[in-house]
């Protein structure tokens, strides 16, 4: 099924959808998720075109405005509970990555 | 000195590192490119190094001869990233780094599905149609067409043609999967994979217009040239939109539109080439004749019958290839008055199959056999190394198998010993003249 793709997010994936947490323009995304990493993650802007295509395919985010090539996208809250979903797991992971710190 | 030069486009989707690494040489050498207009465009200025970036876009098709609405979408995200669209074509979009920090423009596994995908598109909207063709074309000739083909150099160069053309595409499937194979490998592996060789590849034109050449010569050899008018004429046509809608650029759903008319417009012009040959020559070709005159015919009634015979209808045909020939004969002829004072007329109808192919001789026999089931082994009386006989409403039917041909015999009324003598002596001893 189609929705099996973003099961796991992967680490651009998320990113993006954290960045669109706020309505903002499609091409200003990268320098969002650069932001918000602390420059730690890039998302080349093929990757980013073709991401925001699968996930506005999917009901993740949703336009909100259009001006000529430019574009507007915000979270849906399909997207935030995939975003939710994703931010336990990771979390969990880190928690159960915590025996790491008691046996060194 | 020249300001501007065209080269063909010969680089694949799985070339497209090859291809900037190209561009980018040109441009070192002074040889800056600006569009796809009939083939790349380069203009001349100040050698530069310039850092191009050609990208596989998956939204492209093949249609598109300039950039779409969705690629100038994804050029808009390109360009915040310091990648300048310079031009597109196909699903090529030709980027300029104009940011010295500008990064990858994809993720390197979604970079190898964009150009495993484009590379079955491509190959798909090319195979499929040779393969079709091939497939049809090969069961006709080992069918219900051997007997047409196997003497006619002209269908049997253009069914080798195709053939060839359908492995060359099967070739290619296997290419295109040991190579993706291959480059998926080395992603999983980590490693970073650089598409093409770094070097332009030769193009197939010389060999297609040489193949072509000889098509030619070979149908003008065996009397086709004015068939050859259609087909020249679509071909024609088929250049002539090519080269427009490579100069004007029209959008996808427009190039769809002119080649639909062009399709229906070269189709109208090849009808009425057809019609105007046809019409300017009813009784054309070299290899037919009609009316009373059996000039060159082996065996006629008069040969094998008595009586003052006159011949009233003739009609043959030839066919000559390297394999061998195929030559038909039919005559109708009447008598004044036969042993009971009337008059009669016989009819006799002949085909004479000549090769020094075994195989091709025994596959005809089992063909014409299936029209003799339940017919008499005759190869006695005709002193064949086979033969089948079918007597019925006053005729006969004949399938004879000599060392170097096979006949097929129908006559009105039915052969007795004597004339099968005559008969067997005037058709096996004949050679055809040339």
């Amino acid at each position: 099924m189609a929705r099996e793709q973003f099961q796991t997010l992967t680490e651009p994936m998320y990113y993006i959808l954290l960045a669109l947490t706020e309505e903002c323009c499609g091409v200003d995304v990268m320098d969002q998720v650069k932001e918000i990493s602390g420059g730690r993650v890039r998302v080349g802007p093929g990757t980013l075109y073709a991401m925001l295509s699968k996930f506005e395919e999917h009901q993740i985010i949703r336009r909100t405005a259009e001006e000529g090539r430019k574009k507007s996208y915000v979270i849906t809250e399909t997207g935030l509970m995939m975003l939710e979903k994703e931010y336990q797991r990771l979390k969990r992971m880190v928690e159960d990555g915590e025996v790491l710190r008691k046996t060194s | 000195m020249k300001d501007r030069k065209r080269c063909a486009i010969l680089f694949r989707y799985r070339d497209c590192d090859a291809f900037a690494k190209y561009l980018r040489r040109q441009s070192a050498e002074g040889w800056h490119f600006k569009e796809f207009k009939l083939g790349m465009v380069f203009e001349r200025g100040e050698p530069e190094d310039v850092v191009y970036a050609v990208e596989v876009f998956p939204k492209g098709t093949e249609m598109d001869v300039k950039p779409e609405p969705e690629t100038e979408e994804y050029a808009a995200y390109c360009e915040a990233a310091g990648w300048q669209l310079v031009d597109s074509i196909r699903r090529f979009c030709v980027f300029r780094r104009t940011g010295e920090d500008a990064g990858p423009i994809t993720e390197p596994e979604e970079r190898f599905q964009n150009i495993r995908k484009a590379e079955w598109r491509e190959w798909l909207g090319t195979a499929v149609s040779p393969l079709l063709l091939a497939v049809l074309w090969g069961w006709a000739f080992f069918t219900i067409g051997f007997r047409q083909y196997i003497f006619n150099d002209t269908l049997l160069f253009f069914l080798l043609v195709v053939m060839g053309g359908a492995l060359q595409r099967v070739w290619n499937a296997a290419s295109l999967l040991l190579w993706s194979r291959r480059v998926k490998r080395r992603l999983s592996g980590g490693e970073t994979v650089v598409y093409g060789r770094g070097r332009r590849r030769g193009g197939s034109w010389l060999g297609f217009i040489l193949v072509m050449a000889a098509g030619l010569l070979i149908a003008h050899k065996d009397g086709y040239t004015q068939a050859l008018i259609p087909a020249l004429i679509a071909a024609a046509g088929i250049l002539c939109c090519g080269i427009f809608i490579s100069l004007k650029r029209p959008s996808r759903a427009g190039n769809e539109g002119i080649q639909y008319l062009a399709a229906f417009g070269i189709f109208l012009a090849a009808m009425v080439a057809i019609v105007v040959i046809l019409i300017s020559d009813p009784d054309r070709g070299p290899h037919f004749t009609k009316g009373p005159d059996a000039t060159g015919f082996p065996l006629i009634q008069a040969d094998y019958s008595e009586g003052e015979w006159e011949l009233t209808y003739t009609d043959s045909g030839t066919s000559d290839g390297v394999l061998g020939s195929m030559r038909y004969f039919y005559v109708t002829a009447g008598r004044n008055e036969d042993g009971n004072g009337e008059d009669s007329t016989e009819l006799l109808s002949y085909t004479i199959y000549q090769s020094r192919h075994a195989w091709i001789l025994d596959r005809l026999w089992r063909q014409e056999a299936k029209h003799f089931a339940g017919g008499d082994d005759c190869a006695g009386q005709w002193r064949a190394a086979c033969a089948l006989c079918c007597e019925e409403d006053g005729a006969a039917q004949y399938l004879l198998r000599y060392e170097d041909r096979l006949i097929t015999l129908w006559m009105e009324p039915p052969a007795d010993d004597g004339k099968i003598d005559v008969i067997r002596e005037k058709l096996t001893a004949y050679e055809p003249e040339g």
